[in-house]
């Protein structure tokens, strides 16, 4: 319990006397925001207005469709509900198609930002098609697409309402995203839950009427009569029902998690810039061990009854707080300025808290990881400062805080090396509502965890410290 | 009878160059060091005295040998052993934004101390530390000598049995320099602690230290009080007399040596010629005295009955440099 309290007493007073120096606090706090603020203003993307276009997409339909719909079967209605999809997103497919139900042609699709700037998914999008799966993840993985769509086979199968199949469970659709782009995946797989979230109103809307002119034929003889002899006849147009037309789709608001989605870069070039100055802040909070070391108040810790673990562990756990501080601070900021520009309160970040939480929490583990690692490495604190500065430097430019990474091409796997890459990725990915972060969230905490552990074990052994 | 607090036995300390080679900068030092005491490690810069006080105060470990506080290993009770003992580094270990209570406030807790008891800990050494009307001022806003006495201030905070003392008089004007020393006595005398203080200053040591320990080139080379370790080395009085551009021939010299007890050797200085400073520095007699003060006013006589007159006597008393030079050949400033 005392090496506790020995513990916060070293971890509050490296806050301390980090957070009552002005000139700290600007670099902290004012650079980022201002920095953030004026690209962002510069490239245009400050209001919300959508920036995005032409986004390369692959769609591979291998549905089946289903042929059920008509009561008889020489004129069977053949539904490909997957169809819809590639309809949707490659012009002219609606022309060449014979799988699409009557009247799909014409049902344009259009995308809306607020209700107001109404955008062609076809201008938003640039889709071509494959045959083959694997060739389609495989060309998101070299870069070629910003998301491949893989409809599965059985997809129109398991949406389809009729008597022998009551029951409507979509089989999920595969959206592929190039993890390399922060945004645009995103957006693709918004659209493609809403097309499908139509698809499924539209099945709602033929179950009640295929039901209720059952439940009508069955009480009313005569007029289960007519509907029994109208045979070929009976075919209803639902097609448009399907694809949207009647229902623009609303990119802000149509989302997996049902949350909004924003096209700014004050999101990719602010997270990006927030990791980044959250890394020099952790270089120089670690470098303090040094510093403590040259001023000899390292080492009157050392002669006091206070085990050589629990000072630096203070000494972690001032560092990686001084971070978290930061980051909620520079999170906060963002949003305040974006709701400015706005004009309106707007959570920049989404309102997922427990994955915003989760990502600060592991966002300053691993910066704070790296900055210890390079005190660890360094003999004096200039030498640490130096260090961090460079690294600090490279993980900002490969993590997208100076421009966006997909510029990088085929190298873009480098970014891969920069804990700013994956905390801007996956803060950009639940501004744009999609919670999928896990995979960030367990990178940022395992890398996190190793280099505090490393580093801990470097300091343990030296004996200057 | 008085009891051992500090009890240091064969430690050694080797320290890795960068060329791989190994330099040993203590070499099996055993000490004991009484409770109540003032004891002084006097050498020259580079002796060894930090690195000695750094592997009792536990800063860093011994590559042989051991030392006990109060009966607590260092390397083996660590914990223990520091609880008992306070440190004062010669370097201003304080947090120069932080104000002297907030220095104070920290370090205490470093030592276990909290609420009340360290908040009437912090009046009481700031009181004695004479800095009350300046604890909320930052310590980088300090004199040299203030920072010194808050750096004092920080190693005395828990009460410790013990405190080590290293060098801190270095680089203060003589106001804080007396004040620091008469804390040193005040600290002994009043709170009844064990000092342990090393300096290069050899008039601090003689003052303050009831025994002093010489350490040169990594080794104890004397110990015991100031008296004892003169007495050891036989040192002689100097009688000085200085009698400007006049000669002392032979012969005077051989008759002093001959007709005054207890003079062993007399060897004249002769003035320089070249200058005048040069010349106000030379024609010095110096006579070496087993008794010096007892021999004076035969010594004087005799330069006066051979003619010359004398401008100015002094007796030159044998000091811990003259030990130090007797022992090494070399003085403690060299």
């Amino acid at each position: 319990m005392e090496n506790l309290r020995k513990v916060w007493t070293i971890a509050y007073r490296e806050m301390y006397s980090t957070f009552t120096q002005p000139s700290l606090i600007a670099i902290m706090f004012a650079s980022p925001l201002i920095l953030a603020t004026i690209i962002s203003l510069a490239f245009g993307g400050g209001g919300g207005t959508p920036t995005l276009e032409n986004i390369p997409v692959v769609i591979v339909n291998l549905d089946q469709g289903v042929s059920n719909l008509g009561q008889d079967t020489n004129n069977a209605l053949n539904f490909n509900s997957g169809q819809i999809f590639v309809n949707a997103f490659v012009p002219g497919a609606a022309e060449n198609s014979n799988a699409a139900p009557t009247g799909a042609q014409g049902c344009n699709v259009t995308v809306s930002d607020s209700g107001n700037v109404q955008t062609s998914l076809f201008d938003l999008t640039d889709a071509v098609m494959l045959d083959d799966p694997a060739a389609a993840r495989a060309a998101v993985d070299e870069g070629e697409y910003a998301a491949a769509i893989i409809i599965p086979a059985d997809f129109s199968q398991s949406i389809t309402y009729s008597q022998a199949h009551q029951q409507v469970n979509p089989t999920p659709i595969e959206v592929y995203g190039d993890s390399g782009r922060t945004v645009t995946p995103g957006v693709i797989r918004s659209i493609v839950e809403s097309i499908t979230n139509q698809l499924l109103t539209g099945q709602i809307a033929v179950a009640a009427t295929i039901d209720t002119m059952i439940l009508r034929a069955q009480a009313d003889p005569v007029f289960g009569l007519q509907f029994a002899t109208a045979g070929s006849n009976f075919q209803p147009n639902f097609a448009c029902a399907f694809t949207g037309a009647l229902n623009n789709i609303k990119i802000e608001q149509q989302t997996v998690a049902g949350e909004r989605v924003e096209f700014n870069i004050l999101v990719a070039i602010g997270s990006a810039q927030a990791v980044f100055f959250a890394l020099f802040t952790a270089s120089a909070g670690a470098a303090s061990i040094l510093e403590d070391r040259r001023n000899w108040t390292l080492q009157r810790m050392i002669v006091s009854p206070t085990p050589r673990v629990v000072i630096l562990l203070g000494k972690l756990v001032g560092t990686f707080t001084t971070v978290l501080v930061q980051l909620v601070f520079l999170f906060i900021g963002f949003t305040v300025i974006n709701s400015i520009m706005k004009g309106q309160v707007t959570f920049l970040w989404g309102t997922n808290w427990i994955a915003i939480i989760l990502l600060l929490l592991t966002t300053a583990l691993a910066a704070a990881g790296v900055g210890m690692i390079t005190a660890a490495a360094a003999n004096t604190a200039e030498m640490a400062n130096i260090i961090g500065s460079i690294i600090s430097l490279l993980m900002g430019m490969l993590g997208g805080a100076f421009f966006q990474v997909q510029a990088l091409g085929s190298f873009e796997f480098i970014t891969r090396l920069s804990i700013v890459r994956w905390g801007s990725e996956a803060f950009a990915k639940l501004a744009a509502g999609d919670g999928d972060i896990g995979g960030n969230i367990l990178f940022l905490a395992l890398i996190g965890t190793a280099l505090f552990a490393i580093s801990l074990w470097i300091f343990n052994r030296r004996q200057d410290i | 009878m008085s009891e051992t607090l500090v009890e240091a036995r064969g430690l050694v300390k080797t320290f890795k160059r960068k060329d791989g080679t190994e330099v040993q900068a203590v070499k099996g030092v055993d000490l004991d060091i009484q409770k109540g005491e003032i004891f002084s490690l006097l050498g020259p810069n580079g002796a060894g005295k930090t690195t000695t006080i750094s592997m009792i105060s536990g800063l860093l470990g011994p590559t042989k040998g051991d030392a006990k506080i109060g009966g607590f290993s260092i390397t083996k009770q660590p914990m223990q052993a520091k609880r008992l003992m306070g440190v004062v580094p010669q370097e201003i270990a304080l947090y120069p934004t932080l104000s002297a209570r907030q220095n104070l406030d920290f370090f205490g807790r470093m030592y276990g101390m909290g609420g009340a008891e360290l908040n009437q800990r912090i009046e009481e050494v700031l009181d004695l530390i004479d800095l009350k009307d300046r604890q909320k001022d930052k310590v980088d806003t300090f004199s040299g000598g203030m920072k010194r006495r808050v750096n004092i201030g920080v190693g005395l905070l828990h009460k410790p049995q013990l405190i080590y003392m290293d060098e801190p008089t270095v680089g203060i004007d003589p106001q804080n320099r007396r004040r620091i020393l008469d804390t040193v006595l005040r600290l002994r005398d009043e709170y009844k602690m064990t000092v342990l203080y090393t300096t290069h200053l050899m008039e601090e040591s003689q003052e303050l230290s009831d025994r002093v320990g010489i350490i040169d080139h990594g080794e104890i080379i004397a110990m015991g009080t100031v008296g004892d370790l003169i007495q050891q080395v036989g040192e002689q009085d100097n009688l000085v007399l200085k009698v400007g551009e006049q000669n002392v021939d032979a012969t005077l010299r051989q008759r002093i040596e001959s007709s005054i007890e207890g003079v062993t050797s007399v060897i004249f200085n002769p003035p320089a010629q070249n200058t005048e400073s040069q010349a106000a520095s030379g024609g010095d007699l110096v006579v070496k005295a087993k008794r010096g003060r007892k021999a004076l006013p035969h010594l004087i006589q005799i330069v006066n009955e051979a003619g010359l007159e004398i401008m100015s006597v002094e007796v030159r008393e044998p000091d811990l440099e003259a030990v130090f030079l007797h022992l090494t050949g070399r003085a403690l400033r060299d």
